[in-house]
């Protein structure tokens, strides 16, 4: 890592939000109907560009470079309200009711987020196995007949599953 | 060494170690693990430190936010249903805007305002 690059970074990070994030955060607003949302988004969408391994170097299309990168943070930002508000729907569907602590609300949430990240690009039939082993403790025998799938089938979520996992995490983290 | 029998899925991408140990956690989580099955996993970990650690490796990939599910379950119990439901009712491709209205739902539920 050399230590002169991080001023040149600087300066092209500077120059997009200057020339650009007005235009961003009105792209934003449109997508989200919403005005302080587009802020914080577009406020994330700057972050991914400091981070991003493309600011070393000079940026020819700045707002497709923004436009890829604040696609990825809507997508972020839609995914975690979807699952937020299926996750409450369960919960709301319980005999008992739920009553957590700000934490443990936030904790839980982002565990889930965690998982749906990993899980990102599985066939639905395999989530629900790998989730049924994962988190609900069943045998294989157990999640075939409730899924009316064969114990084989059932090995092969599994390994599908796992490898897919294993591989999504060294995508995410690659110093993992 | 007897090792759990491989399947075949198109595993590219993964190396031998990593699959093995992968094939193993399958075998031992099954919920049908032998003594002998057992045995033999003692034996693969032990003959060469690259198992351990594709091991543990493998055995942790969601280890950290499954482990907070459960405990939550605990205190208060269905989380875990609610958090599989939550992963499985609503694949990624479908995320859709409508979700915005979910803010909503948290106030109507009175469940920690988190924000």
């Amino acid at each position: 890592m050399s230590t002169a690059e991080p001023i040149t970074d600087q300066v092209r990070v500077e120059t997009l939000y200057r020339e650009h994030h007005h235009w961003l955060q009105a792209w934003l607003r449109k997508k989200l109907g919403d005005t302080h949302q587009a802020a914080d988004l577009t406020h994330d969408t700057f972050v991914r560009v400091i981070n991003s391994d493309q600011i070393n170097q000079p940026i020819l299309e700045p707002r497709a470079f923004l436009t890829t990168l604040a696609q990825r943070v809507l997508y972020t930002f839609w995914r975690r309200r979807e699952l937020e508000h299926a996750w409450l729907q369960a919960l709301a569907q319980q005999p008992e009711e739920t009553c957590m602590s700000a934490e443990d609300y936030a904790c839980v949430r982002e565990a889930i987020e965690a998982i749906d990240r990993l899980l990102k690009g599985l066939p639905a039939k395999v989530r629900q196995a790998f989730l049924l082993r994962t988190l609900d403790d069943m045998t294989h025998a157990e999640i075939a007949s409730a899924m009316n799938i064969s114990i084989a089938s059932v090995e092969r979520y599994m390994k599908q599953a796992l490898v897919h996992c294993y591989l999504a995490r060294h995508l995410l983290d690659p110093q993992a | 060494m007897r090792q759990p029998r491989q399947m075949a899925t198109g595993t590219s991408g993964i190396d031998a170690t990593t699959e093995t140990a992968i094939d193993w956690i399958i075998k031992l989580t099954s919920g049908h693990t032998s003594a002998t099955d057992r045995a033999s996993f003692d034996q693969w970990l032990a003959a060469d430190t690259r198992h351990l650690v594709a091991w543990q490796e493998v055995s942790t990939l969601l280890k950290q936010p499954v482990t907070a599910i459960q405990q939550a379950d605990l205190l208060t119990p269905g989380q875990r249903q609610a958090a599989r439901l939550a992963l499985t009712a609503t694949p990624p491709s479908t995320t859709r805007r409508k979700m915005l209205g979910s803010s909503i739902t948290m106030l109507a539920l009175g469940i920690g305002a988190y924000t």
